[in-house]
């Protein structure tokens, strides 16, 4: 059997051995990502599970400023940053212990009015409550830097 | 006849792969050099910082190489996949990527993810003192006995908690922890 170009036999059918070197290759690189994987854990929260088990829930910006920094990055140069708003006055605690209820997306009845009701109230009469605050009022964003304000929502005319 | 075949095609792949040993390991030594990272003019910026760090020299006064930190220590399994790995990720971020826009936030979590406690502990085999042989705080002991599993317990690893130890990105250089490091660092920036 003589080999043609890219391991063809002379009939033109693509010979076994190409085929498989390349799905011995592909096992390799699948094989090195998963030893990757569970040799090195990505760097994680000491307590990420904290969703599972709240009891183990600790200083969430200590954890998240490494687990996921840009929202931590974004909070901190915020107004609500700026402030020093915690992250439990809006998101809750994990425990459920917190004044608002834990939610990833705070719901904007519970948390937002608690200190924005009359802006809300004024924005209601004006243009009728439609969307979430946060579709044009980012929450962790400084609105002098960065793209705040510039979702289409907020350049709409109503 | 065909038996005869197969034997000998054995023996060239045996040879192939015996030669390609020295040249492999040769070619990952030359390359986990600090003058072989410095090649790349994206970890200039990383090496004047570690320059200024308080990880710039060791206690014999001998300059700290990157692998020393970056690299696991003993030759393994390990050394080779780290290698591997970061090696590709940097080949593929200064041919394909942008060298001069690095995202540092992000490589700070790559670099956490490979640096191993043994290399670590290396040079810091004492928890109880630091690297000049003086006494760390009453806090300092505590979080360590949780570290050793004395007192307590954590997950967490050296890098868990020890950050900006040897480089210092423009963001965290507001923490006070961070004072000196900053200070330092500022200085070499105005004499330049």
């Amino acid at each position: 059997m003589k080999l043609g170009f890219l391991g063809a036999t002379e009939g033109g059918r693509i010979g076994k051995w190409p085929i498989i070197i390349l799905a011995g290759m592909v096992i390799a690189v699948v094989a090195f990502l998963t030893y990757i994987n569970v040799a090195f854990p990505r760097v994680k929260c000491e307590y990420a599970k904290h969703l599972k088990s709240p009891d183990t829930a600790s200083d969430c910006y200590a954890c998240h400023l490494k687990a996921t920094p840009k929202v931590a990055q974004d909070w901190y140069e915020s107004k609500h940053g700026v402030m020093l708003v915690k992250c439990f006055v809006c998101h809750g605690q994990p425990d459920g212990k917190g004044s608002v209820p834990y939610a990833v997306n705070p719901d904007v009845n519970t948390t937002c009015r608690k200190c924005h009701d009359p802006s809300i109230k004024k924005m209601e009469k004006k243009y009728g409550l439609k969307l979430e605050c946060n579709s044009c009022h980012p929450f962790h964003q400084n609105s002098i830097h960065h793209k705040a304000y510039v979702k289409p929502v907020a350049k709409r005319k109503i | 006849m065909a038996m005869k075949m197969s034997s000998v095609k054995m023996l060239v792949v045996l040879l192939i792969v015996l030669a390609l040993v020295p040249v492999i390991s040769m070619s990952m030594a030359r390359t986990s050099t600090t003058n072989y990272c410095m090649s790349c003019h994206e970890m200039k910026s990383h090496k004047s910082e570690l320059e200024k760090s308080s990880h710039a020299f060791d206690k014999d006064k001998k300059p700290i190489e990157c692998a020393q930190c970056h690299l696991p220590n003993s030759f393994g399994l390990k050394y080779v996949a780290v290698k591997v790995y970061l090696g590709a990720r940097d080949m593929m971020v200064h041919y394909l990527g942008d060298p001069n826009n690095l995202d540092r936030r992000k490589m700070q979590q790559i670099a956490r993810r490979f640096i191993l406690d043994d290399n670590c502990r290396a040079c810091h085999q004492d928890l109880s003192k630091n690297a000049k042989g003086e006494k760390i705080s009453e806090i300092g002991k505590l979080c360590h006995d949780a570290y050793l599993g004395i007192n307590g317990s954590t997950k967490s690893r050296c890098v868990g908690c020890h950050f900006n130890v040897a480089h210092l990105p423009d963001f965290d250089r507001r923490y006070f922890f961070n004072a000196k490091f900053a200070k330092r660092l500022q200085e070499g920036e105005k004499k330049r």
